[in-house]
């Protein structure tokens, strides 16, 4: 069987499917999520293979009822958060509460982006964002964690997950509204 | 009845609110416009989001296009030259014995009235190499029951051969494989090149991933972003890799020569590695066998009864000791203590090498 649908792969049926191919699909988006959570190239370059190290070192104890990009972006993802742990930057995660900007029922900032260049703006604009509120957006709108799944990941409650997920929203709104 | 509080309608989009309350959610009247436009206006950035955000990772298709002419280039800077060398290595045999056969006065006269003819020749053999040619712009097989006596120029967005190939094969496209065989080398160019058949031969490549899980009887010269020796996949002569990750959980029958940023083994080498680059990891010695030497500085090389010894030099901040014993029962120069040299340097720079000679002890 060859395999060329991500959500297809299937560790247990498939004897061909080897690191490999699972580093060949996946690499892409690990080393887009570790830049992303860590904002700096090198960085991210050196998180992303070392989470390679570890998905290989998880391979033979992969649950083929979790689809694998969801698998192999929550091992990214948890190697490039102990690494913002490490540098203390969990610190961080405590705040003053930013500015808002609701979401009005019609058009927001966010919404008018159109544009390649806007929506550059906008991934910009994420990066600025403290850690606190910029990994849970990264993790949610990039490696598409449930809240759940995020909760986990950063030792919060879901709540706390959604009041973030809510602020970083109104200030990127902010921020944009005064770019754009 | 109120609207729906923002934060509410945010969770209601992403799916994320519980049962009891999307109930509540949807009794709010669907007429309310403001409550409607609310939630088309968050899917609506829910969109831009993640538009964004996959997007600022450098585009795939340009990537790959950039990478696909890269290995075109490099495959032809290789192959050409080959080819070239190989038919000039046979001619210039032929005429050194005839010219070794002739007084020296005669030998250079003769040397020069050949010049001009050996470069026609070697223009000649640039330019017409004879072989068969096979091209399709989309799928490009041959077939499980063809046996082409000749080499092979193949082209196709897929090149798949099931074949038997009885000469050199150059291959291009963006997805090239061989599941039958090859009596002979195979350049190749692309964005993948799987190796899941036979080749009786080398492989020179450049391709973003280059992967080998059949026998490759000769030797890997490979440049490409990976480079991979998948279990079940034997290389017979050496690989010798310039790309960011190369893994081998294979056999290699000689050594492995990388200089990739990442080199992660799981397989079997039989000779030697050298290997230049960031991180090195290894199930050779143990059961997990680890150098990761760069900004971390941490590496676990496990305590086992294993028979090979490590001598470590210049390491900035060790983690284990020089003579350090590694755990199981590994494949290379695992003869008794002291046969077999692992060998670790750390520069300044903060870049690792390692060199695994079998039989040699250094202290």
């Amino acid at each position: 069987m060859i395999l060329t649908f991500p959500g297809q792969l299937d560790l247990a049926t498939d004897d061909r499917l080897g690191f490999g191919e699972v580093y060949r699909l996946y690499f892409g988006r690990v080393t887009g999520l570790c830049r992303h959570l860590l904002r700096d190239r090198a960085i991210a370059e050196d998180a992303a293979s070392e989470a390679f190290l570890r998905i290989r070192d998880g391979l033979a104890r992969y649950d083929a009822s979790v689809p694998m990009e969801r698998w192999v972006l929550r091992i990214a993802a948890n190697h490039c958060i102990d690494l913002l742990r490490r540098r203390r930057l969990e610190q961080r995660w405590f705040v003053e509460e930013p500015g808002v900007e609701p979401a009005s029922a019609t058009a927001t900032p966010l919404t008018l982006v159109l544009l390649k260049e806007q929506r550059e703006l906008v991934e910009r604009s994420l990066a600025k964002l403290d850690e606190a509120y910029r990994v849970p957006m990264v993790l949610r709108y990039y490696a598409e964690l449930s809240y759940d799944e995020i909760a986990a990941e950063l030792d919060l409650e879901k709540t706390q997950v959604a009041g973030r997920i809510f602020r970083a929203k109104q200030m990127l709104r902010l921020a944009l509204k005064e770019t754009l | 009845m109120n609207c729906i509080p923002e934060e509410i309608a945010m969770l209601y989009v992403e799916s994320e609110l519980a049962a009891e309350e999307i109930q509540t959610v949807e009794a709010h009247p669907a007429e309310c416009s403001a409550c409607t436009e609310l939630v088309g206006t968050l899917r609506a950035e829910n969109v831009v989001l993640t538009s964004a955000l996959r997007e600022s990772v450098p585009n795939r298709r340009l990537r790959t296009l950039a990478h696909l002419a890269g290995s075109i280039a490099a495959s032809a800077t290789i192959a050409v030259p080959a080819q070239w060398a190989a038919s000039m290595i046979q001619e210039a045999g032929m005429w050194a014995n005839h010219v070794a056969s002739m007084p020296f006065e005669l030998a250079f006269r003769a040397a020069r009235a050949i010049a001009p003819l050996a470069l026609l020749l070697v223009v000649t053999q640039m330019t017409a190499l004879a072989m068969t040619r096979r091209s399709n712009q989309q799928a490009l097989v041959i077939g499980r029951e063809e046996v082409i006596q000749d080499s092979v120029f193949a082209t196709g967005e897929t090149v798949l051969v099931e074949g038997k190939i009885e000469g050199t094969l150059f291959m291009f496209g963006r997805s090239l494989e061989i599941r039958g065989e090859v009596d002979g080398d195979e350049f190749a160019g692309g964005q993948e090149i799987r190796i899941t058949g036979k080749v009786n031969g080398n492989i020179i490549g450049g391709a973003e991933t280059i992967t080998v899980r059949g026998l490759v009887t000769g030797g890997v010269y490979a440049a490409g972003r990976n480079v991979h020796v998948d279990s079940g996949g034997q290389v017979q002569r050496e690989v010798i890799s310039g790309s960011q990750t190369v893994t081998v959980d294979g056999k290699i029958g000689r050594g492995l020569t990388s200089g990739a940023s990442t080199a992660m083994i799981g397989g079997t080498i039989e000779r030697g590695i050298s290997f230049s680059g960031k991180r090195f990891s290894s199930g050779l010695l143990g059961e997990s066998t680890e150098a990761s030497a760069r900004r971390s500085g941490q590496e676990r090389l496990p305590d086992g009864p294993g028979r090979g010894a490590v001598r470590q030099a210049g390491h900035q901040d060790p983690r284990t000791s020089a003579g350090k014993r590694l755990g199981g029962d590994h494949p290379l120069g695992g003869r008794g203590p002291g046969r077999g040299i692992l060998r670790r340097m750390v520069t300044a720079r903060g870049v690792s090498r390692i060199l695994w000679r079998r039989g040699a002890v250094r202290t």
